[in-house]
């Protein structure tokens, strides 16, 4: 009895050992999906940065009946491709685009990491772009500057695909396996003209831009560029004359967006020297209790210029002129019941409350919500089937409107000042963590709103679940008990307005919707 | 003594909070007794345990957003003889979390349900020394759905376990010697996000790995009719995971490892009706880890023991 009974434990143990041991972790599989529309015409498309393409030029390629093109039809035709390699074009095959925002995710999420205090120098160490290794690693990959980063890299990424598109159909060079039919593809190829090579272009305009973005990850990202070019090879998908020029070409036009960036005022966007004044200036419009920070020791507020950064899709005059007006003022009515019912919050929080706060969380150690909503924007762009620049563009306006809502909002926040609910009553705490940074109005509110105000332009069907899914991230702020109703109402609005400014852009871009 | 198996069971419970993460490989049955046949035990007991010092990958430190963490727990566990050599065991916390620097909200609620089979192939009386050779088999499923990824705050992991350990015992003149090993599987789990890092990627879904455990322990102590005191040394090492980053917050993926030294005393207390009554304390400390709490702990119960059939308990 007693040995029946030990195999049985053993047996049952053992099952469900074994059923735990699959410690594998499914990730959706992403298909190789021929393009629903090639547009053609997408070279006359207006880029962001450059005036016009012809900033640029792509020298015409070497006829398809001269020797060195021979001899590169040739090479293909030589390559054994082995299995790792395969893997590498499989792996790249899903879109250059998606894949480039894919590793800006992940260098985000790996860089978004506050400096640790020095105790010794008693203060919190600044990272020096110039040392970007040593403790504290640079960047600090926080919302701001997540939202320049994925704008910087869409930017160049969609300039550098209208060129490429504008020379591809003036040159029109076929693809090697519709030049030679002995030269079989290793991946789905569509008709577009493969001189410049788009992906080589996306690849070398992306590595350029997240070069400056990740000074610190440059061998890892020429890595990524290396196994982008190759396999670009070994899927005999083109010739290494495509690849040369789309390289040149992505590279030109990566300089032009890179200078725009040197230039946008990011460099005095942590401007603590600016704090004191933008407090009292606050206190004269009648702020009656200033923020501080929660951290403990106290750190200084992230980025507090950031609000004067150069915008993408407005002026300075307009978004001075869209900035929302104050919230309600600490003592009043209403001051009082949004704080009540962070209170009540608190107490009373469902399960399903927390699921949102957790899922919209996106705090330190993640890729921030400018990379949640980049996310958002890459799947759309795989779910409509949209080919390499129109994905780009896609990437780029929610990229623009991304950091145009940080700017906005950041302006916003210290021009206002407010404490968060905290700060006011320590009963109120919080779930998920707070920003280091003012309260009205809640940054995630903002982002959410222009991310899903522009994606619903550029996917109408979509446009309902995703203002859902915005509503949701907004109310997420309070569930977790660190923003007002009022931040995040009216950040939703305001960030609604932002997206506006990008749907403008849209309808004027010669893109159609 | 039979009789003992309760306390000793309970005992290794509080590890739940030693962990940053809420953790129930240890909970399992760790010593070399038994209970009789027909013995029933039902024990409660209460557990505090402090830091405020921890080890963010290898790196010892304190963090004034977190202050001095404690954790809580009450714990129910009953077990049961159906034959000399082969016991069931189920036990139930509740558990609660907090610190008191920073601005988190407390985690609470009731964790994962426990059941344990303990069998005994081997037990030989000599002139030297009873020596016994023990195995236990265990599983573990939470019991709600208590959130996993707000550690150290969250009460647990989530993860469905299924463990298995063997235990060697010997005693001679009321001294006795256990040295235990064993391996617990831990299940994937499902966190709310559907995106999060871990070892520098990013993993785009809500499941998460979490690390399989080993752990060992050794125990030297005294045992009588009416006192036990013990001294242990305890240690568990995950089988793979990451590391806290720098200024991150932990996460269920990571590499929890920990060596412990403590001590505990019992007493008993026999009633006429032919049961007893066990009261108990326990201290122990966390002398190394990796992506831990450097805990302190204590623990209290009591615990209640009868025969189901009514018979007196005879010593």
């Amino acid at each position: 009895m007693n040995y029946k009974l030990f195999r049985l434990l053993v047996l049952t143990g053992s099952v469900l050992f074994l059923n735990s041991c699959d410690k594998s972790i499914d990730q959706p599989s992403l298909e190789v999906y021929e393009p629903a529309g090639l547009d053609e015409n997408g070279g006359q498309w207006k880029p962001l940065v450059l005036a016009s393409v012809d900033e640029v030029t792509v020298p015409a390629p070497q006829a398809i009946e001269s020797s060195s093109y021979k001899t590169e039809l040739q090479s293909l035709k030589d390559l054994k491709v082995t299995p790792d390699q395969q893997k590498t074009v499989d792996f790249w095959a899903v879109g250059g685009v998606y894949r480039w925002n894919e590793i800006a995710r992940t260098l985000a999420a790996n860089y978004n990491l506050p400096p640790v205090y020095d105790e010794i120098q008693k203060k919190y160490p600044v990272p020096d772009a110039a040392n970007p290794k040593a403790e504290p690693k640079f960047p600090f990959c926080n919302p701001p500057y997540a939202s320049r980063m994925f704008a910087y890299l869409g930017a160049a990424q969609y300039d550098a695909l209208v060129a490429a598109w504008k020379y591809k159909y003036q040159y029109r060079r076929l693809a090697p396996s519709k030049v030679d039919a002995s030269i079989t593809p290793t991946l789905p190829l569509s008709n577009l003209p493969s001189y410049p090579s788009e992906d080589a272009v996306v690849a070398a305009a992306s590595l350029e831009v997240l070069k400056v973005m990740f000074p610190g990850e440059v061998e890892k990202l020429t890595a990524y560029y290396e196994a982008h070019r190759n396999s670009r090879l070994w899927g005999k998908a083109n010739v290494s004359s495509d690849l040369d020029a789309g390289e040149a070409l992505g590279k030109a036009v990566a300089a032009k967006i890179i200078a725009r960036a040197k230039a946008d005022g990011m460099g005095a966007a942590n401007n603590q020297a600016a704090v004191a004044a933008m407090v009292s200036d606050a206190k004269v419009r009648g702020l009656k209790k200033e923020w501080t920070s929660l951290d403990l020791p106290a750190r200084p507020p992230m980025l507090p210029t950031f609000g004067n950064v150069k915008t993408w899709n407005f002026t300075e005059a307009q978004k001075v002129a869209m900035r929302p007006v104050p919230p309600p003022a600490l003592g009043t009515a209403g001051f009082e019941k949004d704080l009540q019912e962070l209170r009540n919050m608190g107490k009373n929080l469902t399960r399903e409350q927390h699921r949102i706060a957790s899922y919209w969380s996106d705090g330190v150690g993640s890729f921030t919500p400018p990379g949640h909503w980049n996310r958002e924007a890459a799947n759309l762009t795989r779910k409509y089937k949209e080919n390499e620049l129109r994905a780009a563009r896609t990437m780029a306006l929610v990229g623009t409107s991304l950091m145009d809502a940080g700017i906005a909002c950041w302006d916003t926040k210290f021009y206002y000042f407010t404490p968060r609910p905290f700060q006011v009553d320590h009963a109120v705490r919080s779930t998920i963590g707070t920003p280091n940074f003012p309260s009205f109005t809640s940054g995630h509110s903002t982002f959410s709103g222009a991310a899903a105000h522009i994606l619903g332009y550029l996917f109408p069907n979509e446009a309902d679940a995703l203002m859902v899914l915005a509503n949701e991230a907004s109310n997420s702020r309070i569930y977790g008990c660190i923003h007002y109703r009022a931040d995040c109402e009216v950040g939703l609005e305001h960030g609604k307005a932002v997206g506006q400014f990008a749907v403008k852009r849209a309808q004027n871009d010669g893109a159609g919707r | 003594m039979p009789l003992f198996t309760c306390l000793r069971l309970l005992r290794s419970a509080p590890l739940v909070i030693l962990l940053l993460a809420g953790n129930l490989y240890a909970q399992t049955p760790t010593d070399g007794i038994m209970m009789g046949k027909q013995l029933i035990c039902n024990v409660a007991s209460y557990s505090n345990s402090q830091w405020d010092q921890y080890w963010e990958g290898t790196l010892k430190r304190r963090n004034a957003n977190v202050g001095t963490f404690t954790g809580q727990n009450v714990m129910l566990m009953s077990a049961y003889g159906l034959t000399k050599n082969l016991n069931i065991m189920a036990g139930l916390p509740y558990i609660w979390n907090k610190s008191d620097g920073g601005h988190f909200s407390r985690q609470q609620g009731i964790q994962d349900l426990s059941l344990w089979l303990k069998y005994r192939p081997l037990k030989a009386e000599t002139s030297f020394g009873t020596f016994g050779l023990l195995a236990t088999g265990g599983v573990s499923i939470p019991v709600n759905t208590y959130i996993p990824d707000m550690l150290p705050y969250s009460i647990g992991l989530r993860s469905r376990t299924a463990s298995i350990k063997g235990i060697f015992h010997y005693k001679i003149k009321g001294i006795y010697l256990t040295a235990q090993g064993g391996y617990t599987g831990r299940s994937n789990i499902h966190i709310d996000r559907d995106s999060y890092q871990s070892g520098g990627k990013i993993y785009d879904t809500h499941e998460v790995s979490v690390p399989d455990v080993v752990d060992a322990s050794a125990r030297l102590g005294y045992i009588n009719k009416h006192v036990q005191v013990e001294g242990f040394i305890e240690n568990m090492t995950s089988q793979s995971g990451d590391d806290i980053r720098r200024q991150d917050m932990p996460f269920p993926t990571n590499k929890m490892d920990q060596t412990s030294l403590g001590g505990m005393a019992k007493v008993h207390l026999y009633l006429k009706n032919g049961t007893f009554f066990s009261f108990f304390g326990q201290y122990s400390q966390v002398t190394a880890g990796r992506n831990v709490g450097q805990a302190r702990m204590y623990t209290i119960g009591i615990q209640h023991t009868f025969n189901v059939m009514g018979h007196p308990i005879i010593m």
